[in-house]
């Protein structure tokens, strides 16, 4: 036998060990993990989206949205209650007048006449 | 201590799982990690009590550092490595003394199979690795440990003691000729002796 202790083999044999942890490391290994853990889901879950505020983001914005539906109440309000400004607007609209001639040059004896 | 029966999971992964509030990703990272790191340090210091000290204050950093963990930048285990080799260096910086090395302070062989006799030389054996290993140089014994114990490379070591490979390379060769040189004292305390006899 070599006279040299085997380093090689006394190597092998305190890799071979597996130092385990007592109960009461282990115990603190946990508690400080479970102190020291971030939230169960760091990137927060983001809340389905409405088809109004999808709406409303496709229009360009909730004010956007707003000014439309208020145009389009005050159409239907015109529509319905036609109050009466809008009656006598229709009413002159829908008179039938009717234009024979129209003289866009004034006749050019009256001219002559002035002077 | 849950059975860790996702070996194929890596560190890495199981770390990024315990970021994003996995519970049981802690406790297979602690099953799989701790015993190594505990080992390491205990071989270190050879102090139980100063080496699990060490041990949690690893894994803390660990955790710590859990959520800006940079995938693929380095493993798990040799980042922890690193971690214990720098704690151990200021350890050793702060005790005024080194003290003795009693049986209670190695780790008990797992093996059990063997006879009585066997395991007491064996045992012996371990603490006189142990001893040795005390007796070296705090630079030199990292690196054997790390590369004959561990069983780490190089490069590896290179990385978690913050030197060149050929500096490694250096410790190594350096702390296994002076272990040979210490244990060779004890060869009749290591059991060599009665075995030369039962060969003979």
């Amino acid at each position: 036998m070599d006279h040299e202790p085997d380093l090689d083999t006394m190597f092998a044999m305190a890799s071979r060990q597996r130092v385990d942890p007592s109960d009461g490391l282990t115990a603190r290994i946990l508690a400080d993990a479970a102190a020291m853990q971030p939230g169960r889901s760091v990137v927060a879950a983001t809340p389905r989206q409405g088809w109004l505020a999808t709406l409303a983001e496709w229009l360009g914005g909730t004010g956007a949205l707003a000014g439309m539906s208020a145009a389009a109440l005050t159409g239907l309000y015109l529509g319905v209650v036609q109050p009466a400004p809008v009656q006598a607007l229709t009413a002159l609209l829908s008179t039938d007048t009717t234009i024979d001639s129209l003289d866009l040059l004034p006749s050019s004896d009256t001219l002559l006449a002035q002077e | 201590m849950p059975r860790d029966t996702l070996a194929i999971v890596s560190d890495e992964t199981l770390l990024v799982l315990y970021a994003n509030g996995d519970t049981d990703a802690a406790r297979l990272l602690t099953g799989r990690l701790v015993p190594r790191v505990l080992g390491y340090a205990t071989r270190l210091l050879a102090d139980r009590a100063m080496a699990e000290d060490v041990t949690q204050e690893a894994m803390l950093r660990l955790w710590r550092v859990a959520p800006d963990w940079r995938q693929g930048e380095a493993q798990v285990s040799t980042w922890l490595y690193r971690v214990v080799t720098n704690l151990v260096t200021d350890q050793r910086r702060a005790r005024a003394r080194r003290p003795a090395v009693t049986l209670d302070d190695a780790p008990e062989v797992a093996d059990g199979s063997k006879g009585v006799v066997a395991g007491l030389i064996e045992a012996d054996r371990m603490l006189a690795l142990e001893n040795a290993l005390t007796e070296l140089p705090g630079r030199q014994r990292q690196a054997v440990v790390l590369r004959h114990i561990e069983g780490l490379t190089n490069p590896e070591i290179a990385q978690i003691m913050d030197i060149g490979v050929e500096a490694v390379e250096s410790l190594t060769a350096r702390g296994k000729r002076a272990l040979t040189a210490i244990l060779s004292g004890r060869r009749s305390e290591l059991g060599y002796d009665d075995e030369n006899e039962g060969e003979a």
